[in-house]
């Protein structure tokens, strides 16, 4: 019993104060969606709808080839955004499996939309663009991984009131990434427009996306 | 909590030895991971028929440098991955390792593992036995997961 990593006080400690801080964050997260959320919220809608578009921030990330993205100036449509990191294999691995089959199925559907799947990496330390790429790749050739400065990526998480944390290393060098596993959606003008969180169901996501990408004049 | 854990661990392990060897297992899996991918994660199930608590304190393979056992908690939408120090195994019942809870984390794949291959890990219990088990590498799909776990 003595590999118990929370047995060590300090770092005991150091990991309730980051869960701590994540969960304020997420608290918080969630008050700032109970008030911003549109009134006119169709109850049948799992997403959380914002009343009003927000626009990313005026910051640029690095993608999965290496080149510079000015997130307001982003042509890819309409795109779900998840953040994760590249040393995650079970959650960030579920979520990107799941993402590429909800592309595929609406893809197929009358309407024939394309959501983009945007993967932020927060953990720009270990996933560089070649590795971004690779782990991306493998789930949708279409997709696309972001990463960057640790200002920017911060700029990002906190304007869509999404936390995370990055631990301590352990004794082996390998450190622990806390992150949201909410979804956000994003339109072609670069706005967030609503939220799912997890955990996620395909078919609720579907059903959502087809509302809520396919009535805006900008689609 | 986790301490409280240990401690009745401890205790339960030194009523009758329960056999490590007497654990049924199931569904022993790999998630295929994409290539160069750090750490890839492992599921199971494993049945219990004795009437003691089983406890498993670790697990190696050839084909890892380590092997750690996580709990995926997801806390009001936050993710969070929390170390387990052992695996426990209810006398009489089952424990499941599965997609987005509890799982084995596979640090440093020493080859390129991909769908088909077979995997052999270690299990060490809580009586110093150990246990063999040969684990699929799948290619797996939440699409399926959501057809197929119907609880």
């Amino acid at each position: 019993m003595s590999k118990n990593p929370l047995s060590n006080p300090v770092l005991l400690l150091a990991s309730t104060l980051a869960g701590g801080a994540l969960f304020l964050g997420i608290w918080s997260w969630q008050q700032w969606l109970q008030n911003t959320q549109g009134r006119s919220q169709p109850q049948a809608l799992a997403a959380t709808v914002l009343s009003e578009p927000r626009p990313l921030p005026d910051v640029s990330l690095v993608d999965q080839d290496g080149n510079t993205r000015a997130l307001r100036q982003l042509e890819m449509g309409w795109s779900l955004w998840f953040f994760g990191f590249t040393h995650c294999p079970d959650i960030c691995p579920n979520t990107l499996g799941l993402l590429a089959a909800i592309k595929q199925s609406m893809a197929n559907d009358a309407a024939g939309r394309k959501i983009q799947t945007v993967f932020v990496s927060v953990d720009p330390q270990r996933d560089t663009p070649e590795k971004l790429r690779a782990y991306i790749d493998y789930f949708d050739k279409e997709s696309v991984g972001l990463t960057g400065s640790r200002e920017a990526i911060d700029a990002l998480t906190s304007s869509l009131y999404l936390p995370y944390v990055i631990h301590a290393p352990d004794e082996h060098g390998d450190y622990n990434v806390e992150h949201s596993g909410a979804l956000v959606l994003v339109g072609p003008d670069n706005t967030a427009r609503a939220y799912f969180t997890a955990p996620h169901k395909r078919a609720d996501l579907i059903h959502d996306l087809r509302l809520l990408t396919g009535d805006s004049p900008d689609a | 909590m986790i301490l409280l854990l240990a401690l009745t661990a401890a205790c339960s392990s030194n009523d009758e030895p329960a056999s490590c060897a007497q654990l049924s297992v199931e569904d022993a899996w790999i998630r295929e991971a994409p290539p160069g991918a750090p750490v890839l994660a492992g599921y199971m199930q494993l049945g219990n028929p004795g009437s003691n608590t089983i406890d498993i304190l670790s697990a190696s393979s050839a084909d890892f440098e380590r092997i750690e056992f996580h709990h995926t908690l997801n806390e009001n939408g936050g993710m969070r991955m929390q170390a387990l120090e052992f695996l426990r195994v209810p006398a009489g019942g089952k424990l499941t390792l599965s997609p987005g809870a509890q799982h084995m984390m596979l640090f440093t794949p020493t080859r390129a593992l991909r769908a088909g291959d077979k995997v052999t890990m270690t299990l060490m219990c809580a009586n110093n036995e150990s246990l063999d088990i040969v684990y699929e590498v799948r290619r797996y799909s939440a699409e399926q997961d959501d057809h197929s776990h119907h609880h």
